[in-house]
Parts: structure tokens; C-alpha cells; sequence
């Protein structure tokens, strides 16, 4: 009995292999283009750059008619040979989400130069040995081989000078302080817009930084933020992941107040909603989709695509509960800040 | 009366193997069968298949008169039959009654087990097994945990279960293996109890004397196919042992009286203590020399398992002196020992004897796989562990299919075969060489096998001797130390209470230094208390 | 005497009916949960995707992305080489009686010792750097297992739980190191500097220039040389009990004669120096050969292939692990401690030593795999954050499947790698999530490990076959 249903199950997907075998190579020659996304170890789903990338994705891919698929990295190791699947696959454009996979859509858009590639928060410059883009040529995507890269670049610094604002508008002790992850670019623009944002709105203020050489260490970044507590701090910003995240814990449970990061964490991390005055966001769906509208328009370009306030690239996010209890005076030094760094009027401090 | 049981014509085969070849069986009501045969006979095949676990290829079963087809175990139940096996069915986290009761439920109704569980219906259970206990001289007691049991009463546990779902055919198979003495003597009782209240019982052994003991019917099975049945008035040992075995067996050792040597094992006052680092052995000393065998016999637990231990090596002395051969050898590793030419049968075949998982060959170089010629440098030589293999088994009679056969695969006296082999072939490479003779430590060198199996070991264990080593053999079964031992000595609660002459020594004044009676309190002949 | 039973069985297990019919016998039962889990995984999609044709979708984009298309086999082959390693390590641990559940931090281990010897060094050839970074990989390994094995072997500790803990220091560990003390310095990316190009582990299609280098060449052939000595080794011992085994029963009656030892030492160190003799030859052949022959004609051109020499090794060191296992002293002892720890005193082997080098030896494996795939995957040829996932846990499964044999390891590690990197065509194709895939591991390893359950389902009577050797000891152990 159990054994007939089997046989005959085996011999279903047998013949459903065969025909589907023989309808396989049929479609894919329409005009439509082939989005691709590779995400990092995070996976599709991990509230942050690549959900938001992938949401772009598919706000573009819905405007224009395209389709669009993504492959999640399982590990580092993996992240060429998925950029190669939907190389070899024919896909048109491939996106690729964050700073881990700069060399491997490097290589990737070499070996493809009819592909475009889209990389999110990860720039090319001449280097010192690199295989990449050694510091021989002028330009890594002029004459070092990346004609068909396009950087998605963000201005943290610009979003991180008005949570400098809002924290140095918003403290009552006079120090603020921020829960960073590791020290690489991005995360020091954050930092130093921050603290400089700060300083703007009040002068005299105290700014406390700590990098935690991680971007999953929780423990360590709640420690951090309770002992910068400890030291007067009352509005804690936390840069960097679930280490950032350890920093927002600390505040909540001191009943003070936080910044959130990269997206807005009210709505991705609610436990620490009721302190979340706002946050520094990156807005990564809309830079995406920037970008694939300008590939619609064939409009795009090799080279830094740099999302700012200007653009709408970066932004704080909504204050939610805190909205009421934000004094006007501080949201129109905000409004002059945003301005101001619009126009060029004001710089954030940062020099790369 | 139509017969309890009745087996006509029972055929089984194995791949390559004929378990039982037309195999006629009956089984009188109210009597006490006892089926005799060496391991492997087709004693085990032939109850399984009545049991309902094998299907016969060929022949016809009867139960009370009728033809039967016996398909499981549920059936053989429902007819009346039960059996108790030699590894108990037992769930020992469970109580008595919870145990019986699960047995009682079959695994197709799972769910109505489970709902049995839960109303638990234990008090009108518990009432039943008490009521059995009592009519049977069961002793158990319902409310124990079956974990914290001896082994004698785990095997009334069993019984009883077999009981309470109304058997009155019992297949008890080799009940006594896991038994001492005393146990095994309750146990006939019980026996003769039940079958004076109508059971009939089929009791499968090897040991000779429980036959004469206890059954009133013997049949005796060899290679697969029935010998022939008698009653015990008819019998002898003789005449049982050779039906078993198929030729003539010596039951009693022929040796030549022993011509000892030079001292080749020296005990000096030595302590030992156990795993809860209590004093096991408290100041034991003795010599053993070369050409004779001292038999260490006592009551289980009084020493003799941590002096054995103690003295292979296996268990650190915390007193008193080894001389092997007049080196000190006290805190000698097994590896040492073996290099200084002792040679060790352990207690326990399956625990420390063999790699049950390794192949024949490979546990036949246990103890000398790494030196020449079975390895060169760390390479092992195959061909010649090989070759060595083969004529061990070849000379041991080993009966395995080959070398590359699993311990586990064997019988127990088979696997026993492969731990003399080596432990033996080792000790007679040492003859000629410089160092003193070689030491051979036999502890319950016999222990489970059948009666062609013990003369065997028993031959090899007196040719050692007679080749010149030192042999200590410690044995639970008396009639095993008193033949084969030159001298004798007695242990007791840690002490050795005194060293007899093995010609001159009698089991009464054995068993009483055994029960911790000292020559000076017990004068011979005063009491006879003590017997077997 | 009796009529002894045991030359005729000896003589009959020699042939080759029986032979063929044991490798039918040892296939049957994976072949059997291979199928089943593939079927029940058929149903699922089915279930949950409601379509027949997404069964042939999934099924037949996982067969091309496994095998068919571009570079589909050859990735299949890069994954399954840290597959094989970590695997072998498992099972010499399984073998010894040890569960080292902690090969994925012994394999950050290993690769963080092998990223550091890659760039410490500067300058020496290939022929050095080489072996010295895949030597400072095991290491790393090695010394990370052998930790729990010293703690496990003097204190009881149970080394489940002690090699989780220490996988979970290796992470943290690895990841301070990388993003401090050995951080590149250069670049934005959070990683360690670049290995030196002499300590790379070479892509198969780089051979012929990489071979125009003499020394380059040199460590090519010497590589060949040692493997070929090394198969002809072990083939030669597992070779030579055939005949001799058969000559047993012709035996007189003379225990272990001492004439017929002779023969066998002769014979013995006839093959050991045949052995030594193809090693060499193979060594000469190809560095002479080689460097003309590959720029002639080489059958990898593609240049983003990322198959690389880690093949090689993997494959070695599965014979070298069976080697070891089976035929030396040092595997029997390990062996006799798994098997049965009792036995291993009463025969004076020591347990302590064994449970520490079994441990080492696994973790050394472990520790090649993360070195593998350092020097030879690695787009930076260094060790970057979040380096590994899931390998070391995958691989219990490979260990199990291949129940613990070298052999059946490289089948079953290439069946996992096929898996894993046909997965993602499957979900491009068909829209089914690749974690199905996961859930046909599962079931594969589920029926591996319960046959009674596909025994049931296929109605095969089990063989009569007594003490099975249990896979695994138990936790309690």
C-alpha cells in the first residue's frame, strides 16, 4: 500500500523533472531586465539595508515592469559565486548590499562588463597592493577597470549632524554620548556629524564615543552605554548594529533617551521604543531605487552615487511618542541645520 | 492430558546456517523440561519460534491439542505461553507493578496504553501481584523501583509478568547464568512450586548439576537438531556432557601432579582500595611459582576482583609490594606487564577482554599490536596479524566464519577462546627467554560457557602450567578451584584467611573459610552448616 | 578434533561476489534515504507551493546549478572541500569516542593561524610558505581541540559542552583579532592584510603559470610525489592480506613461525620501498613533465573558476585518515579507546594520550578546512568578519551519511556540496526557498541515523548482524 504510493510519487516528480526540463530554457528573451539582489549574511529579512534594499528593489522592478530575485549570502566565501548565479543566469543589473562585498563585485564586474552592478556603502579608491583598484590608476571607476559600477553612497554625517542637534537640543545634564560599532567609515561620519551637530546647537556641550570592535556584541554595547551613563550621559546614540542596539538598551532601562540608527528603529526594535527619540536613518530603498529609475532613464553613471539630505537619501526619522514632548525651538534648529547643510551654508566636520 | 506443548518437525533456516534441522519437541503438563545444548545448539531458535518471534520454515506446533500457528509474541501470550529471556525486558526507572503493566499492552494500541497509564489502575494491579507473589513465593514488592533491584529479583519481576497474563507455559531461558548459587536454589524452588500448582515450565541451561537438580524431563539438542530426551534416573553427567558436546568429555581434569619452580609472582602485604576508596584488599600476601596453579576462591565481593586489578595493573596499590619475577613491578602499567610476560583473562570478557566491534584478528593483537613482528615502526603488518590470526584460530577452535568476523559476532565461549588465544600464545612466546617464566592471571576463566568450552579452557589453563608458568586462577565456582588448583587460598573481606593443599582440601572446609570461619574457631567436622 | 568451520568461512569472504555484495549492502541504505528524503521534499514544495511543475523547477534547477551549468560542477567541488576536512575530522573524533561538536570554531582557529602565517612571512617560495601556513592552520586546530581533549581526558569534562564553550570563544576571539591586532591596514573593510601570493593554495586553472616558476614546480611535484607515496602506501598495506590471508589454512600446526614472519618483514619493506620508489618517480615525472605539458594543454582555462589545489589535499587527507585509522598503531589505539575504553587500559593503551591526540588530530582537520578555505576561496586571500556559517554543523551530518569512513565521507561531502550550491539556482528558478534544502539534510540524516525507519518503509529485513557498532557513543559516555 505505502510502498505502491510511493512508487507512484517517485515516478510523479520524474515526469514532472522531465517537463520541466523541457520548458526551462524558454523564457527570458523579453525585454523585460532582470534586477538581481545578493545580500550579505544578514539575510533578506534582517530589518535594516537589506530588507531596505530589497524593498527599492521592488518598488522599481513594480514601476517599470521588470522582475526581480534575490540570493542571500550565507557566508563571505559565498558572495561571489551568487553574484555569478544571476551573472550567468543573464540578469541585467545586480545589487549588492554592503561594505563586506567590495571586492567580490569588484571581480565580478570586471569578468562582466555588460552587467551593471550596484553596490550599496561601498566606494573604490586607489590603493596601496590592491588587486581591485591599485593606487596606480587615478580613478577606480574611470580607468581602473569599474565602468560599470555604481557606489551607493551615503552622507552619515549630514543625518548624524541633526541627531547631534536633536540630542544636544534634548539633554538636561549637558552630556551626550554615542555607542558606536566598529571603527570604519561609515560608522565615523555618524559619529563625528554627531558630536559636531551637538556642539553646534550648545557649544559647551560634553560629547562621550566608544568603538566596540563589533557589530553582534549586545552585552558589551549595553555595558558601554551604562558606564557613559555613569558618567552623566543622558541621550545615548547607538551606531553599529546590535552593539548599537546595547547602548539604546542601556538608556531605556535608566528611563533616558536614545537615537536609533540606520533605519527607523521604532518600528524594528520596539523594545526600545519609549526612549527612541528618533533616528539617523539611511534610506536605503530610496537610494535603490534612485538608482534604478536613472538605469530606466539610461541615465546612470559609473562611479559615487551620493545619497544626502539633498536627495532624500538620509534623513531623521519620524519622533513618534516624543513628538509632543520635543520643544518647538529644537525642531526648527533642526529645520535651520537641515537647511543649512542643504545649501552648503554648513559643514558637518567631517574629512575623510 | 494432551501435551502442554508440542514441537513436530521444526525446520529454521539461517543464511548459511540450519538452526534447527526437524526438530521434535514436547512438553508434558505440569513437569519441568530441561533443554540442554552448548551455545549455538538451537535451544534459542527453537523456543523463539514457540514464543512466535521466528516463523518455522517447516513443521507443525501444538499447544494443549490443538494445531497452531504462532505468529507473534501477542499470540503465543493469548495461548498461555510466556517467557522470561536471559536479558531482562525491564524498564528500570519504573515500579514493579508499572513494569508488569506495560508488558501487558501491546504496542499497536499505543494510545490506549497511554490512557491506561493515566487512570493507572495500579492498586487492583499491585493487589494482583502481591496475590501471585504469595502463591508463587515470588518475594517482589509492587512499590519497588525495578533500577534498585538485585538481579535475582528482576528475574521474579519477569516471572511474575508472564504470570499475571495468566501463563501456564514458561520458557525460562538460562535463568541461572546471571545467578549465584543461592539464588539459583530459590529459584528451583520456586520452580517446583509452580509446577505442583499446574504450570508447565521448558528450562534451558547449560550447567549440568541444575539439570539433575531440578527437571523432571531432559532433552538435549547439538548442531541444530534434537539428541534425544531422558529422565534424570537414566542419566549421568557423562552421558549428558557427551550428548552435548558429540564426543567423549573429561569432565574431571587429568593432571599430573605440579613440580613448582622458582617464585615468579610475589605478593608482599599488599592494600588496595575499591572505587569508593574503601579498603578492598587489606594486606594480602602470597607466591605463586613457576609450574603450579594457585586457585583464589571466595565469595563474590570479598577483594578478589580489585587484587586481580591490582595486580594486572588496572588499579593502583596503595601498599605493600609486587615482585614479578623479582623485579618490583607494584606500579607497573598493563603495557609493562605484558612486556614482563603476564599474561591476564579478565573478569569481565566484554568489558575489558575485547573490542566487541573489532574484528577476530585485530582482538586476537589487542595487547601486542605495536611491537614486531604485528607492526614495523607504526605501520601495522597485516599479513602477518593475519597469519598469526588464522592458527590461533585454527588451534584455539575458534569457531568463527573468519578473521574478519566481529567479537560480537561470536558465542561467549568462542569470544572466551579468542581472549585465551591471546593471552596463552603470548605467554608461550616467552618460553626460552631470560627473565624468569612467564605468569598467566585467570579470573573467572569460565564464567557462562558450556560444558565443551570449559574443558577446553580448562585443558589449556593445565597445559600452561604444565609449560611452566605461574598461574592465579579466581573463580566463583568452587568445583572449578578445587580441580584445577594445586593449592587454594581463601579470601575473605579482604584477607586471605588461609592457603590450602588442594589435594587434601574439602569443599566443607572450603565453604566454611569462605563464610569467615578460621581454621582455629571451626574445627573440622564441628559444623555442617556451610554447604553448597 | 572436530571439523573446523573457520578456514572455509575465511575462504569465502575473499571473493569478489561478496565484496560487491557488501558495497551493495553498505550504499543501499543511504541510496534508500537520499531517495525517500528527496521525495518527501518533492511533497513539501508541492504542498506548499501548490504546483507540480515547481517540484521539476526546484528539482531541476538544483541538478543545473549543482552540476550543468557554468561552473556549477566545479563549485560544487569548492564546497565540498572544507566539507570533506571538517567531516574527517568528525569521524577520527567519532572513531576515538569523542563528539567534537566544536570543528566550526576550531575551523576560525585554523584559519585565523593560517591568515596570520600567510602574511607574517613575506618573501620565502611556495615550496616553504606553503606548508608552513597549511601546518600553521592545523595547528591552530589542533591546539583548540586539544584543549577540551586535555580537559576532558584529566577531568571528565564532557567535551560536547566544552567544544561549544570553546566555539564560542574562537568566534569572539577571531573576531577581536581581525578587527584589532590584525586588522589590514588599508582599506575600509574590517579584515586581515593579504596573505603572501607564495602561500596561496593555487586555482586549478593557474597551474601552468604558476608551474613557470622551478621551485613553484618543485612543490607542485613534491606535493604529487608525497600523495602518490602515500596512496601507494596504504594501498599496498590494505592490499596485502589478500593472499596471505589465504594461505593460513595451509598452515602446519606451528604457532606464529618464525620463518613466515620473515617472509612477511621482506615483503613488508619490499612494499614500503615500492611505495617510496612511485613517490619519487611521480615527484620526477611531473616536475619534469608538468611545467611543458600544462602550457600545451590544461584542461581548466576558465579563469573565474575558483576550484583550486584544496581538491587535492582533501582527497589526500581521506586516505591519509583512513591510513591512519586502519592501518597504524596510532589508529588502532584511538579506535580500541572509542570503541571500548575498558579494553584500550586493560591492553596498556593510554586513554588519556589518546582522547588528546584523537581530539588534536580532529581539530587539526578542522583547522586545515578554515586554512583551505583561507588561501585558496577567500576573495582577499585573508580572513574577514563573519567568515564561516554552518559548515562545521553540516558536517556532522556528512560525517554520519558517510559513517565515518574516509571514502564514503568524500561521496557524501560531495553530495552536501552539491546541495548547497545548487540551492540557490533552485530558489532562482523556481521561487522555492533554498532552506528546503536544510529540510532534505534533515530527513537524510534522519533516516540515516534511524534505518529502522526506512527498513519499514521499503520492507527490507534487517541483516542478522550481531554488535553493531554504534556510531556515535552516547552523551553519557
Amino acid at each position: 500500500m505505502r510502498n505502491r504510493f510511493l512508487i507512484v510519487l517517485t515516478l510523479l516528480v520524474l515526469v514532472s523533472l522531465v517537463v520541466a526540463a523541457c520548458a526551462a530554457p524558454g523564457g527570458g528573451t523579453s525585454a523585460k531586465k532582470k534586477i538581481g539582489l545578493v545580500t550579505d549574511v544578514g539575510g533578506v529579512n534582517d530589518k535594516s539595508f537589506n530588507q531596505s534594499a530589497w524593498a527599492g528593489v521592488q518598488k522599481a522592478v513594480k514601476e517599470f515592469g521588470w522582475e526581480a530575485k534575490f540570493i542571500e549570502s550565507k557566508q563571505p566565501t559565498d558572495y561571489e559565486k551568487n553574484i555569478d548565479q544571476f551573472a550567468t543566469e543573464k540578469y541585467d543589473v545586480i545589487v549588492t548590499v554592503g561594505f563586506m562585498m567590495g571586492d567580490a563585485t569588484a571581480i565580478k564586474a570586471k569578468q562582466y562588463p555588460n552587467i551593471k552592478f550596484a553596490i550599496i556603502d561601498y566606494d573604490y579608491w586607489p590603493t596601496k597592493d590592491s588587486q581591485i583598484c591599485p593606487e596606480t590608476v587615478k580613478n577606480c571607476y574611470d580607468d581602473g577597470g569599474l565602468k560599470n559600477v555604481t557606489s551607493l553612497m551615503f552622507q552619515e554625517d549630514q543625518v548624524g549632524f541633526l541627531a547631534g542637534v536633536l540630542a544636544g537640543g534634548m539633554t538636561k545634564t549637558g552630556t551626550i554620548c554615542s555607542v558606536a560599532g566598529m571603527e570604519i567609515p561609515p560608522v565615523v561620519r555618524f559619529v563625528v556629524g554627531y558630536q559636531n551637530g551637538a556642539k553646534w546647537i550648545k557649544p559647551d556641550v560634553k560629547t562621550l564615543n566608544v568603538y566596540i570592535p563589533s557589530f553582534v556584541d549586545t552585552p558589551k554595547g549595553k555595558e558601554t552605554g551604562q558606564s557613559m551613563i555613569g558618567q552623566g550621559c543622558d541621550v545615548v546614540f547607538g551606531v553599529g548594529g546590535n552593539t548599537g542596539n546595547g547602548g539604546l538598551l542601556a538608556a531605556k532601562e535608566k528611563g533616558l533617551m536614545a537615537i536609533g540608527v540606520d533605519v527607523d528603529q521604532y518600528l524594528t526594535y520596539p523594545e526600545v521604543k519609549d526612549a527612541l527619540l528618533s533616528s539617523a536613518a539611511k534610506n536605503v530603498d530610496a537610494a535603490v531605487y534612485e538608482y534604478l529609475k536613472a538605469v530606466n532613464n539610461n541615465t546612470d553613471k559609473a562611479g559615487v552615487f551620493t545619497a544626502n539630505l539633498q536627495n532624500d537619501g538620509v534623513g531623521l526619522a519620524p519622533f513618534h511618542d516624543w513628538d509632543s514632548k520635543i520643544p518647538q525651538s529644537v525642531k526648527d534648529k533642526i529645520k535651520q541645520a537641515t537647511e543649512e547643510l542643504k545649501s552648503g551654508k554648513l559643514a558637518t566636520g567631517y574629512k575623510p | 492430558m494432551p501435551p502442554a506443548l508440542q514441537a513436530i518437525g521444526i525446520t529454521k533456516r539461517f543464511p548459511g546456517v540450519l538452526a534447527n534441522d526437524h526438530v521434535d519437541f514436547t512438553l508434558q503438563q505440569g513437569e519441568i523440561h530441561a533443554l540442554l545444548g552448548e551455545n549455538g545448539a538451537g535451544k534459542s531458535t527453537l523456543m523463539n519460534i514457540l514464543y512466535g518471534l521466528y516463523q518455522p520454515d517447516e513443521g507443525q506446533v501444538w499447544v494443549k491439542g490443538e494445531l497452531v500457528k504462532i505468529s507473534n509474541p501477542h499470540e503465543a501470550i493469548a495461548r498461555g505461553i510466556g517467557m522470561v529471556h536471559q536479558h531482562f525486558m525491564l524498564v528500570p526507572p519504573l515500579t514493579v507493578t508499572e513494569n508488569i503493566m506495560l508488558g501487558q499492552e501491546s504496542l499497536v494500541s499505543a494510545t490506549r496504553m497511554l490512557g491506561r497509564l493515566a487512570m493507572l489502575d495500579r492498586r487492583s494491579a499491585a493487589a494482583r501481584i502481591r496475590e501471585l507473589s504469595r502463591q508463587y513465593g515470588l518475594a517482589v514488592d509492587p512499590d519497588a523501583i525495578v533500577g534498585d533491584l538485585p538481579v535475582g529479583a528482576q528475574q521474579r519481576v519477569e516471572i511474575i509478568k508472564a504470570l499475571y497474563r495468566d501463563a501456564d507455559i514458561l520458557i525460562l531461558d538460562e535463568p541461572t547464568a546471571v545467578l549465584t548459587p543461592q539464588e539459583a536454589d530459590e529459584l528451583f524452588v520456586i520452580m517446583r512450586g509452580m509446577v505442583k500448582q499446574g504450570k508447565s515450565i521448558v528450562f534451558i541451561t547449560h550447567k549440568l548439576r541444575e539439570v539433575f537438580a531440578v527437571a523432571d524431563t531432559i532433552s538435549v539438542m547439538r548442531g541444530g537438531a534434537m539428541v534425544g530426551s531422558l529422565k534424570p534416573a537414566q542419566a549421568t553427567r557423562e552421558l549428558l556432557a557427551e550428548m552435548m558436546v558429540g564426543r567423549k568429555v573429561i569432565l574431571a581434569i587429568d593432571k599430573a601432579p605440579a613440580r613448582p619452580g622458582l617464585a615468579v609472582l610475589q605478593v608482599e602485604g599488599v592494600r588496595v582500595l575499591d572505587d569508593r576508596r574503601h579498603v578492598a584488599v587489606d594486606g594480602v600476601s602470597l607466591e605463586i611459582r613457576s609450574g603450579e596453579i594457585l586457585g583464589l576462591a571466595g565469595v563474590q565481593g570479598n577483594g578478589q576482583t580489585e587484587l586481580t586489578e591490582a595486580l594486572t595493573g588496572l588499579r593502583r596499590v596503595a601498599g605493600g609490594k609486587i615482585l614479578l619475577n623479582g623485579h618490583d613491578t607494584t606500579h607497573a602499567t598493563p603495557r609493562q606487564l605484558v612486556e614482563a610476560g603476564m599474561g591476564h583473562v579478565p573478569e569481565d570478557r566484554h568489558k575489558h577482554g575485547l573490542v566487541l566491534s573489532f574484528p577476530v584478528r585485530d582482538n586476537i593483537v589487542l595487547c601486542t599490536y605495536y611491537r614486531l613482528p604485528n607492526a614495523h615502526g607504526i605501520e601495522l603488518d597485516y599479513a602477518v596479524i593475519a597469519r598469526q590470526a588464522s592458527e590461533l584460530v585454527r588451534i584455539f577452535d575458534i569457531r568463527t566464519p573468519g578473521i574478519e568476523t566481529t567479537a560480537g559476532a561470536l558465542s561467549g565461549g568462542n569470544q572466551q577462546k579468542v581472549i585465551m588465544a591471546r593471552e596463552l600464545s603470548r605467554l608461550s612466546e616467552r618460553h626460552g627467554a631470560q627473565n624468569g617464566a612467564p605468569l598467566l592471571i585467570a579470573s573467572q576463566p569460565t564464567r557462562g560457557l558450556d560444558v565443551g568450552s570449559i574443558e577446553f579452557i580448562h585443558r589449556r589453563i593445565v597445559e600452561a602450567r604444565d609449560a611452566g608458568a605461574a598461574v592465579l586462577l579466581i573463580s566463583a565456582e568452587l568445583d572449578e578451584i578445587m580441580s584445577l588448583s594445586d593449592r587454594i587460598a581463601v579470601m575473605y573481606k579482604g584477607h586471605i584467611l588461609a592457603t590450602v593443599d588442594a589435594r587434601t582440601a574439602t569443599r566443607e572446609q572450603l565453604g566454611l573459610l569462605m563464610a569467615g570461619v578460621t581454621p582455629a574457631a571451626a574445627r573440622p567436622g564441628q559444623r555442617e552448616g556451610a554447604h553448597d | 578434533m572436530t571439523d573446523s568451520a573457520s578456514p572455509k568461512g575465511a575462504v569465502a569472504g575473499r571473493g569478489w561476489f561478496p565484496l560487491l555484495q557488501r558495497v551493495v549492502d553498505l550504499l543501499s541504505m543511504p541510496a534508500l534515504a537520499l531517495l525517500t528524503a528527496f521525495v518527501l521534499g518533492a511533497v513539501v514544495i508541492l504542498i506548499t507551493s501548490g504546483r507540480l511543475e515547481t517540484v521539476g523547477e526546484a528539482y531541476w534547477g538544483l541538478l543545473r546549478g549543482a552540476f550543468i551549468k557554468q561552473r556549477g560542477f566545479s563549485e560544487s567541488l569548492v564546497a565540498a572541500i572544507p566539507y570533506v576536512l571538517l567531516s574527517l575530522g568528525l569521524a577520527l573524533g567519532f572513531k576515538t569516542g569523542l563528539f567534537n561538536i566544536g570543528v566550526e570554531g576550531q575551523f576560525y582557529m585554523g584559519a585565523l593561524a593560517a591568515a596570520w602565517a600567510g602574511q607574517a612571512i613575506q618573501g620565502v617560495p611556495a615550496l616553504v610558505h606553503l606548508p608552513v601556513v597549511l601546518l600553521a592552520g592545523a595547528a591552530g586546530g589542533a591546539i583548540w581541540a586539544g584543549i577540551p581533549g586535555y580537559l576532558k581526558a584529566k577531568t571528565g569534562a564532557h567535551e560536547v559542552i566544552s567544544t561549544m564553550m570553546m566555539n564560542y570563544i574562537a568566534f569572539r576571539l577571531t573576531e577581536f583579532i581581525i578587527s584589532g591586532p590584525l586588522r589590514a591596514p588599508s582599506g575600509s573593510t574590517i579584515q586581515t592584510p593579504r596573505i603572501s601570493p607564495a602561500a596561496e593554495l593555487w586555482a586549478l586553472w593557474d597551474i601552468p603559470n604558476r608551474l613557470t616558476a622551478p621551485l613553484n614546480a618543485l612543490t607542485l611535484s613534491l606535493a604529487l610525489g608525497f600523495g602518490a607515496w602515500l596512496i601507494a602506501r596504504a594501498a599496498g598495506a590494505g592490499g596485502q592480506h589478500a593472499p596471505d590471508g589465504a594461505s593460513a589454512h595451509t598452515g602446519i600446526g606451528v604457532p606464529v613461525s618464525p620463518f613466515a614472519g620473515l617472509i612477511a618483514r621482506i615483503t613488508h619493506h619490499a612494499s614500503r620501498h615500492l611505495a617510496l620508489v612511485v613517490g619519487l618517480g611521480v615527484a620526477l615525472v611531473s616536475f619534469v613533465a608538468l611545467p611543458p605539458l600544462t602550457r600545451l594543454w590544461w584542461p581548466f582555462t576558465d579563469e573565474y573558476d575558483r576550484l583550486h589545489l584544496g581538491l587535492l589535499l582533501a582527497i589526500l587527507a581521506a586516505v591519509g585518515v583512513w591510513w591512519l585509522l586502519w592501518k597504524t598503531t596510532i589508529g588502532f589505539e584511538l579506535r580500541t579507546v572509542g570503541a571500548n575504553p575498558n579494553a584500550a587500559r586493560y591492553a596498556g593503551v593510554s586513554i588519556t594520550r589518546n582522547i588528546v591526540l584523537g581530539m588534536a588530530l580532529s581539530g587539526a582537520l578542522a583547522g586545515l578546512a578554515g586554512t583551505v578555505e583561507v588561501i585558496g576561496v577567500s576573495i582577499c586571500r585573508c580572513l574577514p568578519l563573519f567568515f564561516s556559517s554552518g559548515y562545521g554543523f553540516d558536517s556532522i551530518a556528512i560525517a554520519l551519511l558517510g559513517r565515518n569512513n574516509p571514502f564514503g565521507i568524500l561521496a557524501s561531502a560531495f553530495l552536501f556540496g552539491a546541495m548547497r550550491n545548487g540551492a540557490d539556482l533552485m530558489e532562482l528558478n523556481s521561487g522555492v526557498s533554498k532552506y528546503i534544502i536544510s529540510l532534505i539534510q534533515a530527513l537524510v540524516l534522519l533516516f540515516v541515523a534511524a534505518p529502522a525507519v526506512v527498513r519499514w518503509m521499503y520492507r527490507i529485513k534487517a541483516a542478522p548482524r550481531a554488535a553493531e557498532a554504534p556510531l556515535t557513543r552516547g552523551w553519557g559516555g
